[in-house]
């Protein structure tokens, strides 16, 4: 076997299991573009559902950040971790929408109660109840703190909890330094602190 | 130990030590540092609640047909772009260059053959003339360059 062709199979062998994945997308293998799609379909939506707080429109975007990466699939290079580029693109659409105002005309979220309503749709008087209202109101509140945050806080807190993502990843896919993402971070949570504190 | 409450950038460690990312040694000298730091204290019991309180918030699940709906949205996209030529990727670079060359090479073949000494003043008129179109050639060799670096497009930056 040619050396050249060995150190391209190392190279390739050395790359994280998503991008070799879309290497092979990129070759005509839809097979691994099913496998990509298994694997990251739920952290983009909930991602996304906990940027625009709308189960639908997050479906909707989490669709779109599938189809743009499908169809970059040719020119598709990896020279970034795949998370990094697939959030990248997630949260561009995502603060777009937000700043679109496309959220404001969607009116109150389908899937967002708010703890007057939920009143209205309890069944019975069950001793479980008031437990049931008061996580429900606590919820209700985890989402209001989180919406008031601006969108770039709102998405570095969101990798930074629920992806578990480092400084310089969220760095990467917000496009800033990673004192930037510290500072991001650091604000966002003083606020979250503020108004979520009095949950203990 | 300095209060990392002091500047934002030190109070990162107390964020990590809250989201347990922090390394068993460091969190080991931050909670004797929280024994006696009332305000440190505080501050982690606050952001313990954050933490704890978005854990609370769990995501929905997603829908069934999710990805026979992007299936389909695929096939559409596919469908409306139409069949188009792909070249392989290593031929992607080379060719438009290729193209640029030739059509250099063309212009100044075109140029080569020069049946007889023009007068004096046309002689400079000529010279003038082919100033120009050598820069016009420079321009759009130019072009053609950035249209080779622009295919295919960088999708890393979106």
């Amino acid at each position: 076997m040619p050396s050249r062709v060995k150190t391209c199979m190392a190279a390739v062998a050395a790359l994280e299991p998503d991008a070799q994945l879309m290497l092979r997308v990129k070759e005509g293998d839809a097979a691994s573009f099913d496998l990509l799609l298994a694997r990251h379909r739920a952290p983009v939506v909930h991602y996304l559902y906990r940027m625009v707080q709308n189960q639908a429109v997050a479906e909707e975007l989490a669709q779109e950040v599938f189809l743009r990466v499908y169809k970059a699939r040719w020119s598709y290079e990896p020279t970034a971790k795949f998370t990094t580029w697939l959030f990248r693109i997630a949260t561009h659409l995502a603060l777009n929408h937000l700043r679109d105002g496309r959220a404001d005309r969607a009116g109150e979220s389908l899937d967002q109660e708010a703890p007057g309503c939920l009143l209205r749709q309890l069944p019975d008087r069950r001793p479980t109840i008031e437990q049931e209202l008061l996580e429900e109101v606590r919820r209700a509140e985890v989402r209001m703190a989180v919406m008031a945050l601006p969108g770039k806080q709102r998405a570095a807190v969101l990798m930074h909890k629920y992806l578990e993502m480092e400084y310089t990843q969220i760095a990467r896919v917000l496009n800033c330094s990673e004192s930037a993402v510290k500072s991001l971070l650091f604000r966002a949570y003083e606020k979250l602190r503020a108004r979520l504190a009095h949950l203990v | 130990m300095r209060c990392p409450l002091l500047n934002e950038a030190s109070a990162e460690l107390l964020l990590a030590y809250c989201a347990r990312r922090l390394d068993p040694e460091m969190a080991r000298v931050l909670e004797r540092h929280m024994e006696h730091c009332a305000e440190c204290r505080a501050f982690g019991e606050q952001q313990r609640a954050v933490w704890e309180a978005l854990d609370a918030w769990e995501a929905l699940p997603v829908s069934p047909d999710f990805d026979e709906r992007l299936y389909r949205r695929i096939e559409a996209a596919g469908r409306a772009s139409g069949p188009r030529l792909r070249l392989p990727a290593w031929l992607r670079v080379p060719v438009p260059l290729a193209v640029a060359s030739a059509l250099l090479v063309a212009a100044l073949l075109l140029k080569v053959p020069r049946p007889a000494l023009p007068e004096p003043d046309q002689a400079e008129y000529l010279e003038a003339e082919g100033v120009e179109r050598a820069l016009e050639d420079i321009e759009m060799l130019r072009a053609l360059n950035l249209v080779a670096q622009a295919s295919p497009p960088n999708t890393q930056r979106m």
